[in-house]
């Protein structure tokens, strides 16, 4: 694995709502390096798309903005640059597959025009029809059989893992050097789910790419990812290896999201489950926002946040936000 | 004798012809759900697994008599659920109820909670005000919500509490059969926990029997005790859900549940990758449908002729394979 792509640096993201500016994204750092993928997981509302749509700087407008922090691409950052800079670096510098391939590709166009059109932005002004060798190979490489006759076709008469590889073959027709997978296979049965995580292994090997991969599954973190981030409510609470943060989880939120999986290679009479619900959005929050949450809470959770320290593995690349750290849970 | 059974299915087939050629003169059939029989015991849970365009909603939704059956037989107790007349398919109607996937479409946005979970009882009994919330409240405390809670509108509600609230409006007539449909994925993560808990504690309370389409195959280990394979509206494999896991018969049912990927990190995880796509229902593969995608083609016979269900050890356990078990 080589150096650091992509960098992220205490990246803060606010939505300027009525209430006021609500921080979705709160201080996230993290880095990903060449043919390394890196999982982000959690819930809904915990900012992990927001995450996503920072890197990509296409924020709901007006209200989403960066506040503060660093994207680094490469060593050059992307938060504060103009618009035609940041256009150029989507497709061809990162790239992104969305959650559901039926919305992400445009009905009335033939596939072939849409991986084209993904083409030209790396080689302006390059006749189509020259381009079309190139959309084969594309579809080839991700697996879309009989490829030749499936460039006319158009996405409806495709399957949803179909057009899902096809999202795939626009996002690396750029080469780029991160690809940005938002919950891709959250829509496709778990047979093609499995066909899918292989293929993006694959491409993985043969370009070298960058991967930050969301999702809310701790079994495909488990199976594709090399590290993790674990987020809450905004802030990252936990991260490290996959093998440290699943060996030993240190955060009271990853521990209990763990055990309260149902298992698929056991049967058990009774799940382990958290109460309450994930936090809502909100404009001023004091504390550690799992402490509504928390088996574990003391009175310090509830008004101070707590900083990313060590977790329970004791390797330097495993952090956790926790009160309760090194303390008798 | 084994238990009385909630549920007896036998032959059911659903057939949905669409129009085809010139001015849609010819059709097509698609073969939604073909020749299917299983039964269910009393306090039992059935898993309907699959992939998707493999017929469990179609199948679910005939066990409601939301679709009526090409040919074949649902029987509720017994009771044939096609021939009933109106005052036993209203007794259908309390006795077998359903909770969907998206507790923000399956919750009218313009009722109370309280008229939403009341709606069974105001139908088919005659309750007094008070006996009516008492009933009420009941059924929100035994999904975990407060009877206060009942005033509010859905939209003032999470998407875990709404579910309660299906739960709840599904559960208050007592009925004996409640079909779940995908019933938490639609829920964030640390929510699917507490509502699965919940099924299998009103279970326990009530003795109600379930039928459940899942997806996903962790829901269904910990909900079934029994699993149904279905592949292209046909049943591939039914069998006790520890046996279907750790020793699946059908190279389908293999495939599927090596799919499913465990929370572990220490010991590499073996997978048998399908194939290509589910081939379309409209024109399914002659002999085994399953055959193009199949690992364990034995030879022409699986091209050719389509396997029947044969007992592997017990009755309790049925595939349709051409290989020997």
């Amino acid at each position: 694995m080589g150096a650091s792509v992509l960098q992220v640096k205490n990246l803060r993201t606010v939505l300027d709502l009525a209430t006021g500016s609500v921080p979705v994204v709160d201080d996230v750092s993290f880095d990903v390096g060449a043919g390394e993928t890196l999982g982000i997981v959690g819930e809904s509302g915990s900012g992990k798309s927001m995450t996503a749509l920072s890197i990509m700087q296409v924020l709901p407008q007006p209200i989403g903005r960066i506040e503060s922090g660093e994207i680094l691409l490469d060593q050059t950052d992307l938060v504060g640059l103009p618009e035609e800079e940041i256009a150029k670096v989507r497709g061809r510098d990162i790239g992104m597959i969305l959650q559901d391939p039926h919305t992400s590709l445009n009905p009335v166009f033939t596939i072939g025009n849409q991986v084209i059109e993904a083409l030209q932005i790396n080689n302006p002004g390059t006749p189509r029809k020259s381009l079309l060798g190139r959309v084969v190979d594309l579809l080839r490489q991700v697996n879309v059989a009989d490829a030749e006759r499936r460039v006319h076709a158009y996405p409806h008469q495709m399957s949803g893992g179909m057009k899902q590889r096809v999202v795939g073959a626009i996002a690396i027709a750029g080469a780029p050097k991160v690809i940005i997978a938002d919950e891709p296979t959250t829509a496709l049965d778990v047979t093609i789910q499995l066909q899918y995580l292989e293929l993006l292994r694959d491409i993985q090997e043969e370009t070298g790419t960058a991967i930050i991969f969301i999702t809310h599954d701790l079994g495909i973190v488990a199976k594709l990812c090399h590290k993790l981030v674990v987020m809450y409510g905004g802030k990252i609470v936990e991260s490290g290896t996959v093998a440290d943060v699943f060996r030993a989880p240190s955060h009271p939120y990853t521990e209990a999201l763990l055990k309260s999986v149902p298992s698929v290679d056991q049967k058990v009479d009774r799940l382990y489950a958290i109460d309450g619900q994930p936090p809502a959005l909100s404009v001023d929050r004091k504390g550690c926002s799992f402490a509504p949450r928390c088996p574990y809470v003391r009175d310090i959770c509830t008004h101070q946040v707590p900083q990313h320290d060590a977790g329970l593995s004791g390797a330097d690349t495993h952090l956790a936000a926790c009160w309760n750290m090194g303390r008798d849970r | 004798m084994s238990p009385p059974s909630i549920l007896n299915v036998s032959g059911l087939t659903k057939h949905f012809p669409i129009p085809h050629g010139l001015l849609g003169r010819q059709e097509h059939i698609v073969r939604a759900v073909d020749d299917v029989s299983f039964s269910l015991a009393h306090g039992q849970t059935l898993a309907l697994v699959g992939e998707s365009g493999c017929g469990k909603t179609t199948l679910a939704r005939m066990l409601l008599r939301l679709l009526e059956p090409t040919s074949g037989s649902v029987e509720i107790e017994g009771k044939d659920i096609a021939t009933m007349s109106k005052a036993e398919m209203r007794r259908f109607r309390t006795n077998v109820q359903a909770v969907f996937q998206d507790p923000w479409a399956s919750l009218s946005p313009r009722m109370r909670v309280f008229d939403i979970v009341a709606e069974t009882l105001v139908i088919n009994d005659n309750l007094t005000k008070g006996e009516l919330t008492r009933r009420v409240d009941e059924a929100l405390i035994a999904v975990g919500l407060r009877p206060e809670q009942a005033k509010y509108y859905p939209h003032e509600f999470s998407g875990g509490q709404r579910q309660r609230i299906a739960i709840a409006s599904a559960i208050i007539a007592k009925p004996k059969l409640i079909i779940l449909d995908e019933p938490v994925s639609a829920l964030d993560v640390s929510i699917r926990s507490q509502i699965m808990n919940l099924f299998k504690d009103l279970q326990q309370d009530v003795g109600c029997s379930y039928v459940v389409v899942a997806h996903d195959l962790g829901t269904t280990r910990f909900m079934a005790d029994r699993i149904a394979v279905m592949y292209l509206g046909k049943l591939v494999e039914i069998g006790p859900t520890d046996q279907m896991f750790d020793a699946p018969q059908h190279p389908y049912t293999q495939a599927l549940l090596s799919a499913a990927l465990p929370l572990r990190v220490d010991t590499p995880h073996e997978a048998i990758i399908l194939r290509g796509d589910v081939p379309s229902p409209v024109n399914p593969p002659t002999g085994c449908p399953f055959h193009p995608r199949c690992q364990s083609v034995i030879g022409d016979i699986c091209k050719t002729v389509p396997p029947r269900l044969k007992e592997l050890g017990s009755p309790d356990h049925v595939m349709s394979c051409h290989i020997d078990p």
